[in-house]
């Protein structure tokens, strides 16, 4: 039964897609309407900050991270066994 | 009355439980199932009735406190027990006791450690708990698991010889009262302190001393893992708290292993590897709260620990069925199995989402203690570092750990490995889990986020669902979520494997026994030889000169008498038969006239 | 005299019952005839002495420091040379490990030994006699004929029923071990001329110049240093051990080693306080050398006895570690550590020679994979693994704990170096029950349901059937000690408590009345200043 419903899903990707979409416009809407605390740092301040601190961090995760492994700490697995 | 304490303490009850375990799977199988189930719920009962200390008892001098309980105790011990009872319901297909019996050891030094009221008590138990735990490796039976067995034991043995120098020292430092178990103040602290916090850190998997947990866990049995997981780091972060809060050094280090854990997460292709080290991530968050040692950061250790085991041991069990169920963990040779093994799918993505925060889930309710104390407390670059954290987390482990093991771009059809869903038990211990980890994100003194922060050190004066809060969190999430999105080609996993910092011990291991098995051994050899060459030729040369001396010398004085004992020896030795039993015949004969003579002579 | 003794109650002149029986044991074997009947006798001879000695323990007084048990017989009252033997807390110890392991050697040797039983059972029995001699005597020229006595069994042991390179082996460790007793002989007779006494109490009660102290320590030194075996004169052991047959071996670890031992305590450290004050920075050097060098070549080597007695010279470092620590912790660590490593070692050099029998190779690689085939075997070997390096629990763990303890409060590097030493232990103990257990390169692990009875390492594993009853007694009795005295180290700490404390006595009051002015009085303060320290510590007690 739950398998029907995760292949009905993924059949319908594109429509999840926009779904998604959507709830990223939301979240930055949302965002303006919070009410803040008091700002512990400048980003606090920004509307929609957090979505470039996600979208960054995410981006520059990926890139120095795999740019790491690629470049140094990637090593066929039985390495130790060598 | 020690008796009588000895059963109140929960560990006795696991003790116990571990020795009856094989006697009565002899009697019925059914049997050990009813008892690894009761055992966890009477241990649960129990600790609700612990009085505040119990089991003092005196060893070659010292007092040994067995029992001491505070909130800070309960807490933790509350989910231990929790975690038990979800561990054994998770393992009651394996039908080998050993595996229980170790896990069950574990449990109980695990529970020994946080109850403990002085270091002696907890060595013994933090001694016990790597004992077990490596078995719970080295039952996996694989040539990989014994030798990843081994390098664990070796590794926990050292940094428990670490804490007892340290312990040692504190003994020297203060004496006896200094081998209570009670926060150390941060200044002031000796070369004593830093060694037991070294040995404490060693257990907590803090880099550099954190690479044994990514090498053990993806070898340890698919119930093993799920034990492993949930004691031995949290069990290390009780003590740092108990001991070390506010040490600052505890709060950079913290903020480092949680990227660092976030950063190995990202690039590694083996699904429970994925997860050991995002272990080391989210137990920085922990040793972070307690180096930041406000209330509330010690609040938010507590509170992300509980809500860690429950999610955490989620994650491994879900990964667990999926690798119980195929036989494969690596994420390059999964994909498509979300028609297979939906429910496992669904539990593991509950974990997922509750590991990386999202709004009601206990992630969001624990790790946001954490940020807003260092936030509260000013330290803003700590405060980025975690955040930063959150967001490789949910994209290591909210998103690229099932995406990629369920999905991957296959459809059901294209997949082709042989799957389908764990059995009852298994998925009864993931419900069990999930349960706790939706439940406490919602408001509640049963089972809610209130039920947790009454539990918690220090009154709770903070509402996790502020709207700022909540906005943060939805934008953080769903846009590393955009970020995946875009970067998904490049984060497909590939059968290789990644260096880490064990490699010192490893491939440099490989160095120090070379050099101990030839070159040292060479040189010792060559020592041994001397001898041989010169004492043996220096001795006869000597002897020869001698044997000329009374020879020639001597005898030329005394008219040849040398001479005529070297012929009367010849005489003599034809009375010798050469026997030795008979030679030791005459020495015992000698022997007993002696004897006798002398007897008589008194 | 009389004020050092307890004269002896029982009904039976004891100490000398255990000296006698096994000799008087030995003379019945050359009337035997028949391996079985040399066997049975052999056993029968070893237990009853062991069941004589039982009362050293229930009958102990544990408040007095004397000697106690003793008995006098005047032999040359002009040369003031009796036949005095009384034991005290360091030796009754010692005394019933003697007499308790011989049984066990006996034992295991029973299908180890192939030829020349008589022969074997007679040196066996010469060798225990010669050994409670050592432990018994309380007058030097007593305690140096025991000594020497047995030099000649052992090294027979070696020679007769040893292994390929057993003439190498004999000579060396014979002839290592005279040139000690030489030294030996040369104190002894250098302290009767200065005092005019053999009887050891009254010697240890004399005062010595700074100068002769420093002489006799250093012969004693010397002679104990090549029996115990300290680095650099550790060579003989490796040799010894590897190619002595198994009870040699257990003879060798469990008990020959510990009179080196027992020669600091009771010689150099009563005899010449001052002396041992002022070289403790250099032994304590030494010793820790030993644990470290002698953990770091166990770790290379291939040869399983070798390994085992590397992994002796690193415990007999911690044990001279805690010996000169001079306090209480280091001696009674010392003394446990003594203890424990008769226990664990003599065990593991009987597992060695089980599997020796079955696989006729000694190196690592040929007895792999044995986790399949020998259970119960793997078990104890485990077990005892654990024991050796000191797991917490077991036996091994009270001495190394005591005396790191000792170690921690007034030498810190040395310490540090004694945890390393102490890892590596861990280190090379877990490698080889790896090794042994699990198949070694690329075995196939073990097969754990087609109950494959011989494993895929290089070895030739014909016969290898698991542990039968005997192999099975010797070694769950051993491993009872593990667990016992891991437990609950009270009984034994009590008995030497006494003692202990009033070797610290002696030697903190020696320091006292050392005539000032031989080596400069910077020097002299500074022994004087040691020797008070010692003294407040044990006041503190």
């Amino acid at each position: 039964m739950m398998a029907k419903l995760i292949t009905y899903l993924r059949d319908r990707a594109h429509i999840l897609k926009y779904v998604f979409f959507a709830y990223l416009l939301f979240a930055i809407v949302f965002d303006y309407f919070a009410e803040r605390h008091v700002p512990h740092f400048f980003g606090d301040t920004i509307i929609g900050f957090w979505s470039i601190f996600g979208t960054a961090v995410c981006l520059a995760m990926v890139v120095i991270f795999k740019g790491l492994y690629n470049n140094w700490l990637k090593q066929d697995e039985d390495y130790y066994d060598k | 009355m020690i008796s009588s304490s000895i059963f109140m303490h929960p560990a006795t009850l696991f003790i116990l439980g571990a020795l009856l375990l094989p006697l009565l799977k002899r009697i019925h199988i059914s049997l050990q199932k009813v008892v690894l189930v009761v055992i966890p719920v009477l241990a649960i009962i129990q600790i609700y009735h612990l009085p505040e200390s119990f089991g003092v008892t005196r060893y070659m001098g010292f007092d040994l406190i067995f029992g001491r309980v505070d909130k800070l105790t309960f807490v933790f011990l509350n989910v231990f027990t929790i975690m038990a009872l979800i561990g054994s319901i998770y393992g009651l297909h394996v039908n080998e006791s050993g595996q229980h019996m170790a896990a069950y050891l574990y449990v109980a030094g695990s529970l020994g450690v946080t109850l403990c009221g002085d270091y002696l008590t907890l060595f013994i138990f933090w001694e016990l708990m790597a004992f077990a735990s490596t078995f719970l490796v080295w039952y996996r039976k694989k040539k990989k698991s014994i030798e990843a067995g081994f390098r664990y034991l070796l590794v926990h043995t050292a940094g428990g010889l670490i804490l007892l120098a340290g312990i040692f020292l504190r003994y020297k430092n203060v004496g006896i009262e200094g081998l209570r178990f009670e926060q150390i103040a941060a200044e002031g602290a000796t070369l004593a302190d830093y060694l037991i916090m070294i040995g404490f850190m060693l257990n907590a998997a803090v880099p550099p001393i954190h690479a044994w947990l990514p090498d053990a866990y993806p070898e340890a049995t698919v119930t093993g893992a799920v034990f492993m997981c949930a004691f031995t780091t949290k069990t290390a972060v009780y003590v740092l708290a108990r001991a070390f809060p506010g040490f600052e050094i505890l709060a950079i280090m913290g903020a480092v292993m949680t990227l660092y854990g976030v950063a190995y997460a990202v690039i590694e292709n083996d699904a429970r590897r994925i997860l050991a080290y995002h272990i080391v991530s989210q137990v920085g968050y922990m040793v972070c709260g307690v180096g930041i040692g406000t209330a509330m950061a010690i609040n938010g250790a507590c509170a992300h620990a509980y809500a860690h085991i429950l999610y955490k041991a989620l994650l491994f069990m879900g990964v667990g069925a999926v690798l119980e169920m195929t036989g494969k963990s690596k994420l390059n040779e999964l994909g498509g199995l979300y028609a297979k093994m939906p429910l496992a799918l669904i539990f593991t993505v509950i974990g997922g989402i509750s590991i990386s925060g999202f709004p009601l889930t206990s992630g969001f309710i624990s790790k946001s203690m954490i940020i807003a104390a260092a936030g509260e407390h000013h330290m803003v670059g700590i405060m980025i570092m975690l955040l930063a954290a959150a967001v490789g987390t949910f994209l290591s482990v909210g998103i690229k750990l099932p995406y990629f093991v369920w999905f991957g771009g296959k459809s059901t059809e294209e997949c082709d490995i042989e799957a389908k869903d764990a059995p009852w038990n298994m998925n009864l211990g993931m419900a069990m889990a999930a349960f706790f980890c939706i439940a406490l994100g919602f408001k509640g003194h049963l089972f809610g986020f209130n039920w947790l922060y009454e539990m918690l050190p220090t009154p709770v004066e903070w509402d996790p669902y502020t709207s700022y809060h909540l906005s943060e969190t939805l934008q953080l999430l769903g846009f590393t979520g955009f970020g995946f999105y875009l970067m998904v080609k490049i984060l497909k996993p590939k059968p290789y494997m990644s260096l880490d910092l064990d490699w010192f011990y490893r491939k440099g291991a490989r160095v120090f026994m070379w050099f101990a098995s030839k070159p040292l051994n060479a040189v010792n050899e060559f020592a041994d030889n001397v001898w041989n060459r010169i004492g043996i030729r220096a001795t006869m040369l000597v002897a020869t000169f001698f044997s000329w001396f009374d020879k020639e010398a001597i005898d030329w004085v005394i008219d040849g008498s040398a001479q005529s004992v070297v012929n009367g020896g010849d005489h003599l030795r034809q009375i010798e038969t050469g026997r030795i039993q008979q030679y030791i015949g005459f020495a015992v004969a000698l022997l007993f006239i002696v004897l006798i003579a002398v007897v008589l002579a008194v | 005299m009389e004020h050092y003794l307890i004269h002896n109650t029982l009904s039976y002149p004891i100490l000398s019952v255990l000296v006698i029986v096994p000799l008087l044991g030995a003379g019945v074997t050359l009337f035997l005839k028949g391996d079985h009947a040399i066997k049975a006798w052999g056993l029968l001879v070893t237990l009853v002495t062991a069941a004589l000695s039982v009362p050293l323990y229930t009958n102990w007084d544990f408040g007095t420091s004397r000697y106690q048990f003793a008995e006098v017989t005047e032999w040359f009252p002009f040369l003031s040379l009796n036949y005095v033997v009384g034991v005290d807390g360091i030796s009754v110890l010692l005394v019933l490990l003697t007499t308790f392991v011989m049984p066990l050697c006996v034992l295991c040797s029973w299908t180890y030994i192939k030829d020349r039983f008589k022969e074997f059972i007679l040196v066996t029995l010469l060798m225990e006699t010669a050994m409670i001699g050592v432990f018994v005597s309380l007058n030097t020229v007593l305690f140096f004929i025991f000594w020497e006595a047995m030099l000649v069994p052992m090294y027979l042991l070696i020679a007769v029923w040893g292994g390929e390179r057993k003439d190498y082996a004999s000579i060396k460790f014979f002839l290592y071990t005279l040139l000690g007793s030489i030294f030996l002989l040369v104190s002894i007779v250098a302290l009767f001329i200065k005092t005019g006494t053999f009887f050891i109490p009254e010697l240890m009660a004399h005062e010595y110049s700074f100068s002769f102290q420093m002489w006799i320590f250093l012969a004693f030194t010397l002679a104990f240093a090549i029996k115990i075996p300290m680095f650099p004169f550790h060579t003989w052991l490796p040799a010894a051990h590897v190619e002595a047959p198994v009870a040699g071996s257990v003879i060798l670890a469990s008990i020959l080693l510990k009179m080196g031992g027992y020669g600091f305590l009771r010689f150099c450290l009563p005899m010449a306080p001052a002396a041992t004050v002022y070289c403790v920075p250099y032994l304590i050097f030494f010793s820790v050398v030993s644990i470290v060098v002698g953990g770091y070549l166990a770790l290379g080597q291939s040869d399983i006895k070798k390994l085992i007695a590397y992994s002796s010279v690193g415990h007999m470092g911690f044990v001279t570690l805690g010996i000169f620590l001079l306090s209480d912790d280091g001696i009674k660590g010392a003394m446990m550590q003594m203890l424990n490593h008769g226990v664990t070692t003599g065990a593991l050099f009987i597992l060695v020679g089980i599997i020796y029998e079955r696989t006729h190779s000694r190196e690592i690689d040929k007895n792999s994979a044995l986790g399949m085939a020998m259970p119960v075997y793997v078990t104890y070997l485990v077990i005892f693994s654990l024991a050796s390096f000191g797991f917490p629990g077991t036996n091994g763990f009270i001495g190394e704990f005591l005396v790191l303890m000792g170690t921690f409060k007034t030498h810190l590097v040395a310490g540090g170096f004694a945890i390393l030493g102490a890892i590596l232990a861990a280190a090379y103990m877990l490698r080889l029950v790896q090794k042994m257990v699990w198949a070694d390169s690329d075995g196939h692990g073990h097969h754990d349901d087609h109950g494959d009875d011989h494993g895929h390492g290089d070895g030739d594993h014909h016969a290898l059937f698991d542990l039968n009853m005997r192999e099975i007694g010797t070694l769950t009795f051993l491993v009872c000690f593990v667990f016992w005295i891991g437990l609950n180290p009270k009984p034994l700490m009590d008995v030497m408590d006494a003692s202990v404390t009033q070797l610290l006595h002696q030697v903190g009051d020696g320091m006292k009345s050392i005539p000032g002015g031989e080596h400069g009085s910077g020097h002299h303060a500074a022994l004087m200043d040691m020797g008070r320290q010692i003294r407040e510590w044990v006041a503190m007690r």
